[in-house]
């Protein structure tokens, strides 16, 4: 803060057009920030049928997994789930959860191809990505075995830990959805 | 609305330092359970709900806790965050109670410099003195970074210096919230979560022409939000709001980050849900959704397709 904004050495009459500049800045600039769209041709040149099909089963898996902490969220919500639809879910977490290395993430799958959200940081930060993914690995086998004790109260720690080990990962990797 | 910051400043002043006596005193006193140590178990407290940790700690580059540097991108360029460890000469441990408070309050650092909204002063200058002190203590508690804070990288500084005052008059409603006594202690404890610490309207709101919130569509949301990501319409609105969601699919977002659908949000709401929403208590939580329920419904435009 104390590193405002910095002194440029504008000619006085520059000044006022600026302030009308900044002014429109919240209509006009906005578009620059937007993804940039991709160039025609540029999508089918990065993508092979191949890839777009890798991208659309990695969702088709991720979307299971969704599915099953939907039924979690019933569970908490107190909507018709019980703990042992809860252990279920966490099964089918783990199993998911444990595919999430190059089978479901080969490089060339960024956002860009199909309809991915995966963000080309998945890449760059690989050892970072994978850590994510054993830490939701671990947090669905601990949901499991507190499933099996059949108590309600002891699933609830575990599930906050495969909720946050989630966002974790979508935090860093996943492109905001609409 | 700057007349009226100037008149209420030396008040709020005075009203600082009789707290400060005030809490000084009882620690003189003695007899009571450690008073610092409860004032900084509240302060983190506040912290975590203000959601300042976030802001100011470049977490993707490893960056210290507290010692700023993250980058946060808008339309009018980029901001570095400024470190805010108790370091004297690189953070704010060299920084009076009273300044910390007019910081928060008014927007002001101690050498007079008007802060940029980036900070979102806006909302904390609603926060109560006590929470603000607080919040103190447990800031004097943390580890000092010895980092310098990076100067912005704004596209036309000039523009934003000579803009500020404007911006202020336009946008600035010195603080602390009013309690309304027509509702709920859990309502005001809501919006209190909502409009002060949680700064929620700060991505949730379109902005006017200036950048300012737009107050006649506040959490209708924002398609270009923080980093340039649409901020969703959190307004009870059937369609394009959160009309449709219970009570407890809204405790479940701010507890577990997790939608009725079964997905998890990501992006900076995430950190949100990590750093602050999911530390709240329960009750804190269940007033956040009575506050946000009970917001006019507005419609707002549908988020744009990637």
């Amino acid at each position: 803060m104390a590193g405002m904004p910095r002194r440029t050495d504008s000619p006085p009459g520059r000044a006022r057009v600026l302030v009308t500049l900044a002014a429109l800045a919240g209509l006009a600039l906005p578009v620059s920030l937007a993804p940039r769209p991709l160039q025609a041709g540029e999508a089918s040149q990065a993508a092979s049928p191949e890839m777009v099909r890798a991208v659309s089963h990695r969702q088709t898996e991720l979307r299971r997994l969704g599915a099953a902490m939907r039924v979690i969220g019933r569970f908490l919500k107190s909507e018709g789930a019980n703990v042992a639809d809860v252990g279920a879910s966490a099964e089918v977490i783990r199993a998911v959860a444990s595919g999430l290395n190059r089978d479901l993430f080969p490089e060339g799958t960024a956002i860009g191809v199909g309809r991915s959200a995966a963000r080309p940081e998945i890449w760059q930060e690989w050892d970072i990505f994978r850590e994510r993914a054993r830490s939701l690995e671990a947090a669905s086998s601990r949901l499991i075995a507190a499933a099996a004790t059949g108590n309600a109260e002891a699933v609830r720690e575990p599930i906050q830990a495969v909720g946050h080990a989630c966002g974790a990962c979508h935090e860093l990797f996943r492109r905001k959805q609409p | 609305m700057t007349r009226r910051t100037t008149e209420r400043f030396p008040a709020t002043v005075l009203a600082s330092a009789l707290l400060l006596l005030a809490v000084s005193g009882v620690a003189a006193a003695g007899g009571r359970p450690d008073p610092l140590a409860e004032r900084v178990a509240r302060g983190q407290y506040i912290f975590e709900a203000a959601g300042c940790q976030g802001c100011h700690t470049d977490d993707a580059h490893g960056g210290q806790r507290l010692g700023g540097g993250r980058a946060i991108t808008s339309v009018y360029g980029t901001f570095y965050t400024p470190n805010i460890s108790p370091d004297p000469i690189y953070g704010i441990g060299g920084w009076s109670d009273t300044a910390f408070i007019r910081a928060l309050r008014h927007g002001v650092s101690p050498d007079g410099t008007q802060l940029l909204p980036v900070f979102p002063f806006t909302a904390y200058t609603l926060m109560d003195n006590q929470d603000l002190l607080d919040l103190r203590a447990y800031l004097r508690t943390q580890k000092p970074v010895a980092r310098q804070s990076r100067p912005h990288d704004l596209q036309e500084p000039l523009a934003f210096r000579l803009m500020m005052p404007v911006w202020r008059q336009l946008s600035l409603t010195v603080g602390p919230l009013d309690t309304n006594p027509l509702r709920s202690a859990q309502w005001n404890r809501g919006q209190y979560l909502v409009r002060a610490l949680g700064h929620c309207a700060e991505c949730h709101s379109p902005r006017t022409w200036s950048g300012a919130l737009d107050e006649s569509r506040l959490f209708s949301g924002n398609p270009q939000g923080l980093n340039g990501e649409h901020a969703p319409n959190i307004t009870p609105d059937a369609e394009t709001g959160l009309g449709r969601w219970s009570e407890a699919d809204l405790l479940l977002l701010l507890e577990l980050g997790l939608r009725p659908d079964g997905d998890v949000v990501g992006g900076a709401m995430a950190e949100i849900v990590r750093n602050s929403t999911s530390r709240l208590t329960l009750a804190d939580r269940r007033a956040i959704v009575t506050y946000l329920r009970s917001l006019t419904p507005l419609r707002a435009e549908p988020a744009p397709q990637p």
